[in-house]
């Protein structure tokens, strides 16, 4: 794929809802922003994402201001299909060459996390954009030590810890996921059973 | 034949030894009950139990003793 090709999916990405089985991946849009700081604001979150003071509208405008500028950055809302906004997800610092992208801003609501499988579908849904539409070699994520769920998810999806980095004063492990190592299939099982369980109660 | 208990379904998702399945056991405590352990969990009670445990439900088995306590009382399984 050519740079301008993967430009060109990016874009396309950053203006269309993406719908799954439970859920929808709405593109982050700034009458959203009150749903991004309860999710952002939350105790978990704020210490997961290292994020020391309370993020104000104000500053995730001007985020946002920011991300419009840009053009290797997809922002995304969770959605519960036909319902409501449950968390975020992105895939940024997207290479116009195909080598790394980075998975993360990620966040779902610790309620609607145990009430069905929306973390692990948003997970698969960004990695099959990043390893099959944009046909990217390689994806990062970076995660807190202390954040052993979120650690025990991404191993059991295929990343495997590469090295430790410092982000914002923090410290943090960089996990990396290979092309070659997507096996979505176990995950996709689990989602199917959902899928099948929610079908049968709507009938 | 008879359905396995929900400590011994407990022990095999988390990969946990069946001795450590103990009611305290919680979501908070134990690294292995992840978002996708626990959503394998519901899955295995629905299918081992023929049952389809409401969302609202699934958020609140949270630990071992409160997941059999909501399985008695709303699903009557003992």
């Amino acid at each position: 794929m050519t740079p301008d090709e993967r430009l060109r999916r990016i874009a396309d990405y950053r203006a269309r809802t993406v719908s799954g089985a439970l859920i929808d991946m709405v593109p982050m849009q700034p009458q959203h922003t009150e749903a991004v700081l309860a999710l952002r604001n939350a105790d978990d979150v704020r210490f997961n994402l290292a994020q020391t003071t309370v993020l104000t509208a104000d500053q995730h405008d001007g985020w946002y201001r920011g991300y419009l500028s840009r053009n290797d950055d997809i922002a995304w809302m969770i959605k519960r299909s036909g319902g409501d906004i449950i968390g975020t997800i992105a895939l940024y610092a997207i290479d116009p060459d195909g080598k790394t992208a980075e998975k993360g801003r990620q966040v779902v609501d610790a309620r609607a996390r145990m009430q069905g499988p929306f973390t692990v579908e948003s997970e698969l849904m960004v990695l099959r954009i990043a390893f099959e539409a944009l046909a990217m070699e390689r994806v990062l994520a970076t995660i807190r030590p202390e954040n052993v769920k979120v650690i025990s998810m991404h191993q059991r999806i295929g990343f495997r810890y590469s090295r430790a980095i410092e982000l914002r004063s923090t410290p943090y492990g960089e996990y990396a996921l290979e092309r070659r190592d997507f096996n979505p299939a176990p995950l996709e099982k689990l989602l199917q059973h959902w899928t099948d369980r929610n079908e049968r109660t709507a009938g | 034949m008879n359905a396995p208990p929900v400590e011994q379904i407990f022990a095999e998702v988390l990969g946990l030894p069946i001795e450590e399945i103990t009611d305290d056991l919680s979501y908070d405590t134990v690294p292995e009950w992840d978002s996708v352990s626990h959503v394998t969990l519901i899955a295995i009670l629905d299918e081992t139990f023929g049952l389809r445990i409401d969302a609202e439900d699934a958020g609140e088995m949270n630990s071992v003793g409160g997941t059999k306590r909501i399985l008695a009382a709303k699903y009557g399984v003992r």
